[in-house]
């Protein structure tokens, strides 16, 4: 049986790259604010969760994937006003996320259920919830392999990729269920503020870092995982809440990126100037 | 490709995009679509492809009304060449990499396209064999414009449609594309529609000349 650190590793790294896989394809997919109302609807039905006494990552769970749904359902029919009913989504997730914990009879934010939900909690991952986790990171990894000239197609030109035949409604459908699903089982490490933080992070520090489209997302999967470790680590020798350090170590990560990113455009000018003057 | 009494508006626009189109354009025909700016030609042929629905009437494409689920197979027999095609100089697919991607609605899961030969002699002649390596990004806009006709030509479409494809092309290559849409057109019996505002050298080589003005057909003449 694993013990709860070796638990709390293995959902860290597994969460980290599944998000930094899921979060590239919904930045090159144009579909991050759709992605934003799948994730507050999540939080909101932990939240709903915490006031009917259920486990809140199950009723998260339940929630991301309805959201998912009805969006994807209503993708086509919104026009230009998808951003917007987004938004509509969003506010009225966080909405009955707030009145749902007012009302689930917990005096103070700290308590345990409210803090795992809000900031996460290495606490709150059992062996059974990091086995949807992981099912959910192997699924999606079948699915990308399965499909990924039809993906990659959608990513250079979705107007062209819906006039040669490919249904682009079905694939961003299902790349927003596995974004609910992602969320909702990312709950439990970072909580409903900071799961972004593990979303987009690796995927502006990978874009920093290589301009091939292969190359981002392994880089964006691979510093997801990375730097949810190294999070964990943090939380573990300083003793401070999870998501919060794994939000800011992701963070360090892209301010690194941005630096290397500088001293590699000064290095190609130094070389190019060394070119002109022999 | 039949069109019947077909009125296509835009959200929030309070004057229709296209407005009682009814047109027929049979299998073994290039057509071309002209008439000013504004005139909706565009807008035909979107809602020829099924990608604008319209308010009123109906459009068949390859006999599959396109208000119908059926269309995005029907899709997949077809080719199209947008008029906005050209990608900022940080689009990171190759050259290689986009003539492939016309071929993903064929492929199996796990499985990756292939050019085959008809493929590779419309990419030599296209000229676009020493570019296959390259970032389309970093391509001119003539340059993108062939790769994407390439694109178009080597899904073997029963239908193309084509946005005005000349567009970024010089004269010499604004007479070798029509060459070779008219080559493929007659040997293979497909239909082609060239939107072009203008005429110059399409009419040449087109069966029906379909003139458009404020969202109305205005005239077809067979050539």
């Amino acid at each position: 049986m694993l013990s709860l650190l070796e638990l709390a590793i293995l959902t860290s790294l597994t969460a980290g790259s599944l998000c930094g896989a899921v979060g590239f394809h919904a930045f090159k997919m144009g579909v991050i604010t759709l992605s934003f109302a799948v994730a507050h609807g999540a939080l909101a039905g932990a939240a709903i969760g915490l006031v009917l006494r259920v486990d809140v990552s199950y009723s998260a769970l339940i929630a991301a994937i309805l959201t998912a749904t009805t969006l994807s359902l209503s993708l086509s029919k919104l026009g230009p006003f998808r951003e917007l009913i987004n938004m509509v989504f969003f506010s009225t997730s966080s909405a009955i996320a707030l009145l749902s914990i007012y009302y689930a009879n917990v005096k103070v934010l700290a308590t345990t259920n409210v803090a795992a939900l809000l900031w996460g909690s290495v606490l709150t991952v059992t062996p059974f919830k990091y086995f949807l986790l992981l099912s959910t990171a192997l699924s999606y990894l079948a699915y990308y392999l399965a499909f990924k000239w039809k993906i990659n197609s959608i990513i250079y030109d979705r107007r062209l990729a819906e006039a040669e035949g490919i249904n682009v409604t079905l694939h961003t459908s299902l790349l927003l269920t596995f974004e609910g699903l992602s969320i909702a089982l990312t709950l439990m490490l970072v909580g409903g503020f900071l799961v972004f933080s593990l979303l987009y992070n690796p995927v502006i520090a990978s874009s920093n870092l290589t301009k091939e489209t292969k190359g981002q997302l392994l880089l964006s999967t691979t510093l997801g995982g990375f730097s949810s470790l190294m999070g964990l680590a943090i939380s573990y020798l300083f003793d401070s809440p999870v998501g919060a350090s794994i939000a800011l170590s992701s963070a360090t990560l892209v301010i690194a990126s941005y630096f290397l990113k500088f001293l590699k455009n000064r290095l190609n000018q130094y070389l190019l100037s060394g070119n002109r003057n022999p | 490709m039949k069109l019947s009494k077909v009125t296509v508006a835009y959200s929030g626009s309070d004057r229709p995009a296209i407005e009682d189109v009814d047109l027929e354009l049979p299998l073994g025909s290039l057509s071309l679509i002209t008439g000013p700016n504004g005139a909706g030609k565009t807008t035909l042929l979107e809602c020829c492809l099924g990608l604008l629905k319209p308010i009123k009437g109906e459009v068949f494409l390859l006999g599959v009304n396109t208000k119908a689920r059926e269309i995005i197979e029907v899709r997949k027999k077809c080719s199209y060449v947008p008029q906005d095609f050209i990608k900022p100089p940080y689009e990171t697919y190759t050259v290689g990499q986009v003539l492939h991607l016309g071929l993903a609605p064929y492929v199996p899961p796990f499985r990756s396209p292939i050019l085959n030969l008809k493929a590779m002699k419309v990419v030599e002649e296209l000229e676009l064999s020493d570019l296959v390596d390259k970032p389309i990004g970093t391509l001119s806009g003539g340059q993108q414009q062939r790769v994407l006709i390439a694109r178009a030509l080597i899904r073997e479409p029963l239908a193309l449609f084509l946005d005005e494809p000349l567009s970024c092309l010089d004269r010499y290559w604004r007479d070798k594309v029509m060459e070779l849409v008219n080559d493929y057109v007659r040997d293979r019996g497909a239909l082609a529609l060239v939107v072009s505002h203008d005429p110059n050298p399409v009419e040449n080589y087109v069966d029906y000349l379909v003139e458009m003005s404020e969202g109305k057909v205005k005239r077809v003449v067979e050539c």
